[in-house]
């Protein structure tokens, strides 16, 4: 088949490569053989060069783990030379040489023990192939690959971070322990120093916002304890507010003129009207950039908890508002039933006295009675007490009381939603929040005309009660009139009270606040507080 | 007998020694946990946290075998975790040989151990260039045919194949233990066989832990490479032989 022309070049091709010598020495691999000891005896010109080295420093002077990083002469110690011996051969063993000038040279490795008759090590023979490209490749391999089940490995322990927040709301915890794990497991998944929960922020009017208040703060409660207000202008929390999308920022500021607390995360927990807070996260130990979807995934992470929260919420309202139905249920059949019979019979026997001799039977009938009267009047305490639920429930429903109270005559039905552990209010508080509502409300229902109020109270460091209606708005004198009272006693305790536009749509917004310290070694004295 | 492999490979390294031994012991050869054969599943990153979770596995095998008057015989690590079974339960062991020991391999001045940390992640790197070109792309394919294992056997440097991620942290156990103040709590005859010209365990190591280990003696064989037992076999074997002689109480 070959042309005369094909013939030809193959016969000067042969001749270029008749010398077995310069066919190992120039060879496009590098070859070297050593003793079973390491010592070099014989190595082409084509590894010298690439190591830099003179034939006369090598051969008989040093051994091939002396061409190898220190790293690579331990893997050579403990695998390649045990598989070398025990197989007779290795292929493809990445190692490290290190050349003259120091730098290293990534190569693959063949090698081949040639035995004696009796199966003496005699001689190592390797083949260095430069693998360079192949490395580097291999090396970008493994680090996506690890990126990748780092990210996985990631997002599942967020998951199991839902599902405990999850839990432990199902199991009854109230909702600042877990606005306080919320926090936590943030904080400790994201490899930040600190996070907290604020109250959610929201722009009034011409980019002016009320300040958000910490609700939780783990890491972070030194510099910035429960019940902190935060302003909105000018922070972090500002541009969540105006843009209502998480942030991530090289240097988180909490406050005007404070220090930076670091990378971090701000996002919101749920949005709008749904909204239960912020979580911000701060001093995120590889910076904000260090996760290509950090933010999203702890975006995410919020409103799912923030979903979880409010869910919990609502049950424990539904539970509370069957007993009250329940109690008044009770209530009614006693009054309607038990109570109506006994006042018949009562009068009854009442009657049947008037006509009896003043005997002892008549004597006797008349104690009946004054027994039947004293019956009725446990029964109407009873009634009485059904109507006013104790313990965990009385702030909500005097709340809810003050609230419908006020709008019996209208065609508004106020929503009422209470949060947090309203077990521990002491009482003058609940008085104080259940004037502010009927205040707030009947000021909205005189002045607004609204269709819809919306009475919020939470005590998670603070005890909040919000005002919010859709109506046309009310001036602010008119607002405040009724209100002075309440907002001077609220000022004088710590907190405040703050009339606005509502951030969204018409309508005014009311919120009135006294920090709140259920453990009773807050920083304000008892009497500051407790108005008397 | 029982030999206990060092990092790197498995019970395969004793195949030129431990035969010879048969004749006249009991020989038990095993793979460490996360090792060779061993049931992988078996491992996990708690247990296997310090030298002490591998020296349980010895205690275990000894247990469940029953047995007494073993002399043990560790490579390299293998040879410290070796001596931490013996620490621990010495009532079990008549004579403890360490081939090559080396219980700090971090250099913590005066001590020189022959490597720092740097050294370390260099040989962490080593491993992980190794483990790409199988793990990758081999591994899925012999565990998705289970049914030919002979596929396994038939891939090269099988021996000294385990989990990448096992290895990493067997590696790093070993490279970053400190077993110094242990070596005074054996007092069971002891071996300690050093190579001359051992790049992993010089014989300055090799002299530290003879002079710590109560009743130890010391040979020093006149040979290069950190695996005696595969480079100078028949050195090891008669090394042995003349300990087991001289300084261990026979069984009768």
């Amino acid at each position: 088949m070959s042309t005369p022309d094909r013939a030809s070049s193959r016969c000067r091709a042969l001749a270029l490569e008749e010398t077995a010598e310069d066919l190992y020495e120039h060879a496009p691999c590098g070859y070297l053989s050593t003793l079973p000891d390491g010592e070099i005896v014989r190595i082409n010109t084509t590894l010298l060069g690439w190591l830099g080295l003179d034939h006369d420093d090598v051969v008989g002077r040093r051994r091939f783990e002396d061409l190898l990083s220190v790293g690579g002469r331990i893997y050579h110690e403990t695998h390649f030379w045990p598989l070398l011996r025990m197989q007779g051969e290795v292929r493809s063993v990445a190692l490290d040489l290190v050349s003259a000038s120091g730098t290293r040279l990534p190569v693959l490795v063949n090698a081949v023990l040639k035995t004696g008759a009796d199966g003496e090590p005699l001689l190592v023979r390797m083949a260095v192939v430069d693998a360079h490209d192949r490395r580097a490749y291999e090396r970008e391999l493994l680090r996506a690959r690890r990126a990748a089940d780092e990210q996985t490995r990631l997002r599942q322990r967020w998951v199991e971070a839902s599902g405990e927040i999850t839990t432990a709301l199902l199991a009854g915890a109230g909702p600042g322990e877990a606005l306080a794990l919320v926090a936590q497991r943030a904080a400790e998944l994201i490899g930040a120093s600190g996070a907290l929960i604020t109250t959610p922020v929201t722009v009034v009017a011409a980019g002016e916002a009320p300040p958000a208040r910490v609700m939780v703060a783990v890491g972070l409660e030194d510099r910035y304890p429960a019940g902190t207000q935060l302003p909105v202008g000018g922070t972090v929390l500002g541009a969540l507010a105006r843009t209502g999308a998480p942030q991530a920022v090289a240097d988180l500021v909490l406050a005007p003129g404070h220090p930076g607390e670091g990378p971090g995360f701000a996002v919101p927990m749920g949005s709008g009207e749904e909204a239960s807070g912020v979580l911000v996260v701060s001093g995120v130990d590889d910076g904000v950039d260090s996760l290509p979807d950090g933010l999203s995934i702890i975006a995410s992470f919020a409103d799912q908890a923030a979903l979880v929260l409010r869910y919990a919420e609502s049950q424990r309202a539904l539970r509370e508002l069957d007993v009250v139905a329940d109690r008044e249920r009770i209530a009614a059949d006693l009054h309607d039933h038990v109570l109506q019979r006994l006042f018949a019979l009562g009068l009854g026997l009442q009657a049947a006295h008037t006509r009896l001799p003043a005997t002892d039977a008549a004597r006797r009938v008349d104690e009946a009675v004054d027994q039947i009267d004293g019956i009725i009047r446990d029964i109407r305490t009873a009634i009485f007490d059904l109507h006013t639920v104790r313990g965990g429930g009385e702030l909500a429903a005097r709340v809810r009381a003050a609230a419908t109270g006020m709008a019996a005559d209208t065609d508004v039905e106020p929503v009422v939603r209470v949060s947090g552990e309203v077990e521990a209010v002491p009482e003058e508080l609940v008085v104080a929040a259940e004037a502010v509502v009927r205040e707030g409300v009947s000021n909205a229902l005189r002045h607004a005309t609204p269709s819809q109020i919306t009475v919020t109270v939470s005590t998670d460091g603070a005890l909040t009660v919000e005002i919010v209606d859709d109506g046309i708005g009310i001036p602010e004198t008119v607002a405040r009139s009724g209100l002075s009272n309440l907002a001077a006693r609220a000022r004088a305790a710590g907190g405040d009270l703050r009339v606005g536009r509502r951030p969204v749509g018409a309508g005014t917004r009311l919120t009135w606040w006294v920090p709140l310290d259920l453990c009773g070694h807050g920083e304000e004295p008892d009497g500051a507080r407790a108005p008397s | 007998m029982v030999f206990a492999h060092g990092f790197g490979c498995d019970q395969n390294m004793w195949r030129m020694v431990a035969p010879t031994f048969a004749d006249d012991h009991q020989v038990v050869l095993f793979d460490f946990v996360g090792a060779g054969g061993s049931d992988l599943t078996a491992w996990n990153p708690e247990r296997y946290a310090s030298l002490h979770g591998y020296a349980r596995d010895i205690l275990e095998i000894v247990e469940e075998l029953d047995l007494t008057d073993v002399v043990i015989v560790g490579h390299s690590v293998g040879a410290i975790i070796a001596l931490l079974a013996v620490a621990q339960a010495p009532e079990r062991f008549s004579g403890l040989v360490l081939v090559s020991p080396s219980p700090r391999f971090l250099d913590d001045p005066p001590y020189r151990g022959g490597f720092t940390e740097q050294d370390i992640e260099e040989l962490l790197e080593a491993l992980d260039s190794n483990y790409l070109g199988w793990s990758a792309t081999v591994a899925p394919m012999i565990m998705g045919n289970p049914e030919r294992p002979d596929l396994a056997a038939e891939l090269t440097n099988s021996f000294c194949r385990t989990d990448p991620d096992i290895a990493r942290h067997f590696a790093r156990v070993t490279f970053t233990s400190d077993n110094r103040a242990d070596l005074g709590r054996v007092d069971v005859p002891t071996l300690v066989l050093q190579v001359r010209h051992d790049a992993l365990a010089p014989v300055e190591v090799g002299t530290f832990v003879h002079e710590a280990v109560r009743d130890s003696r010391l040979t020093v064989l006149e040979t290069s490479g950190h695996c005696p037992h595969l480079s100078a076999p028949d050195d090891v074997v008669a090394a042995i032989r003349e300990f087991l002689a001289a300084a261990v109480p026979s069984r009768s």
